[in-house]
């Protein structure tokens, strides 16, 4: 057995190197094999070439840097198993959180944003990155695939955050969920059905992964749309958002004529009482039909009374909870709360006698708290107005109890003159 | 992976870790062509692993661990010989007692009838 030279070691290093070991750590590995491989098989009647030559073929066609490849691969994947079971526990973690604290949203319990908040979260930031990164590394370095993922998690990141958005009541919801649903449908899909027709072996697989998909993105859209075309939809809202605008408009005009009056009848002691009677009765009640609004949409929507203050009726359009409602408004068990449809109608019927007071003829019709009749049925005034309705149309049923009050208001007023 | 004579690879496959964490248990300090010779020696040729085989596993266990290694120098040249970590010995006997569990459990499976 001869020892190699120091320059045919030199010659080996270097072409090492040159075959595209990067490694330093493997090279030293790989150098020394060599070397060993080669001193074994040299002898008197074989020069060095030829035997460097030969222990190169037993490395394969794709030689040494195949080693390198795979050296590295077993690297990356080091920390897989530890990934992997990450990426599982974050993503049953965070589907349960979010899933608890959608039932606790709708039963209006405690907890319930934060929960949503924490899942939304954990998947965002634990979950999906991790499912990229395998998904990622997994793929055979094939374009599509990787255009694939890097898509799939953008849109999927999208819908999250939007999600988010919309239950923490932050602008721009609706934006982001429906670009993350079209980057889905428009981006996504197309190259996932392009890749299974090249990839044959789990078609069924995939039919399942489009179905689930376009329901998904299906049950976001007829969500967002509550059913009502859009048209139609926002019509009502301009009617709603406009009788709240009247609201305050005539307000302003009725103060007006409150102090035309009272300068008017400066002298006449009755009336001046009367006058103010009915200030103070109107301001109380309206005083508490706008406090009940906010209350509601605070308990309803699970947010606090100043964000509820401060909350566009807009938003509101899409918020369920009627039963949540209709509890709150008119079961006895709440019988004690500040606002209920009971105490709303008892001081609707004080105020009434006020104004009879004032004016006994005046015309009260708008302000009936009787019975009516709906599809031939005798239904309370309570009912009618709250029982099964969303956030949206008992906050459009105050308002119109708020403006007719206004219209007796004026009446009674006009009655004084 | 394995240039292997007599068996498929598959029947191997998975059995190289286990092969090396003992050769590692009974010689303390190995480096990797002693390895490739040590395996060829004791089993007449009927499994050579190969290098392509060898070192990225060695550089895994090495990340996780496992071995570490010593430089020695021979020459021009550098030598890296593989040592058993503490927690290496352990893996070691796991994997043995696990490789000769699976052994049994194949003997019961196949009904092989014991060759003495």
């Amino acid at each position: 057995m001869l020892s190699l030279t120091e320059e045919q070691i030199a010659f080996i290093e270097n072409d090492i190197r040159v075959r595209g070991i990067t490694s330093p750590d493997l090279s030293i590995d790989l150098l020394d094999h060599i070397c060993c491989l080669i001193e074994n098989e040299l002898d008197e009647y074989r020069n060095f070439e030829t035997v460097y030559q030969q222990t190169l073929l037993l490395f394969g066609e794709k030689g040494l840097k195949e080693i390198q490849e795979e050296t590295n691969r077993l690297l990356t994947f080091k920390h897989y198993y530890f990934m992997n079971t990450t990426m599982k526990i974050s993503g049953y973690v965070s589907s349960l959180m979010i899933l608890i604290g959608s039932i606790f949203k709708i039963q209006h319990w405690p907890g319930a944003n934060v929960m949503i908040l924490v899942g939304v979260f954990f998947l965002t930031v634990l979950f999906l990155p991790i499912l990229f990164i395998l998904k990622f590394k997994s793929t055979d370095e094939n374009n599509r695939s990787i255009v694939l993922s890097i898509v799939g998690f953008i849109a999927s990141i999208l819908v999250c955050a939007g999600i988010l958005f919309r239950v923490l009541h932050w602008p721009g919801a609706r934006m982001i969920i429906i670009s993350g649903c079209s980057l889905l449908i428009l981006g996504y899909l197309p190259i996932y059905i392009l890749s299974i027709y090249k990839n044959t072996t789990n078609k069924m697989n995939a039919t399942a992964t489009i179905i689930l998909i376009i329901a998904g993105v299906g049950l976001f859209i007829s969500e967002s749309g509550t059913g009502l075309s859009k048209t139609t939809s926002d019509s009502f809202w301009r009617g709603v958002t406009d009788s709240d605008d009247l609201l305050q408009y005539n307000n302003k005009a009725i103060n007006k004529n409150f102090e035309l009056m009272f300068k008017k009848h400066a002298a006449d002691s009755v009336k001046l009482i009367q006058l103010k009677d009915l200030q103070v009765a109107t301001d109380s009640m309206t005083n508490y039909i706008s406090k009940m609004k906010i209350y509601l949409i605070s308990v309803s929507e699970d947010i606090t009374e100043q964000q509820a203050e401060k909350i566009n009726i807009d938003d509101l359009r899409t918020s369920g909870g009627n039963n949540f409602l209709t509890e709150r408004l008119l079961n006895d068990e709440y019988a004690q709360f500040t606002y209920t449809a009971k105490k709303l109608k008892s001081k609707i019927e004080a105020y009434k006698q006020t104004l009879k007071k004032c004016f006994p003829n005046v015309d009260l019709s708008n302000l009936n708290t009787e019975q009516i009749t709906v599809y031939g049925e005798q239904v309370s005034w309570e009912v009618s107005n709250f029982e099964k309705l969303p956030i949206s149309l008992v906050i459009y049923n105050l308002i119109r109890i708020e403006l007719a009050i206004q219209a007796a208001e004026t009446a009674t007023i006009n009655a004084l003159q | 992976m394995y240039i292997c004579l007599m068996y498929s690879s598959e029947l191997i496959k998975g059995t190289l870790k286990t092969v090396i964490l003992k050769l590692l248990t009974d010689t303390k300090q190995m480096y990797g062509y002693e390895i490739t010779q040590k395996v060829k020696e004791l089993t007449n040729a009927k499994i050579v692993i190969t290098e392509g085989a060898l070192y990225p596993l060695l550089h895994q266990l090495e990340a996780e661990g496992v071995v570490t290694t010593e430089t020695v120098n021979i020459g021009k040249r550098i030598r890296k010989y593989y040592t058993l970590t503490h927690t290496g010995n352990e893996r070691a006997k796991e994997k043995i007692y696990e490789f000769a569990d699976f052994i049994q459990t194949m003997n019961i499976l196949l009904d092989l009838k014991p060759s003495i």
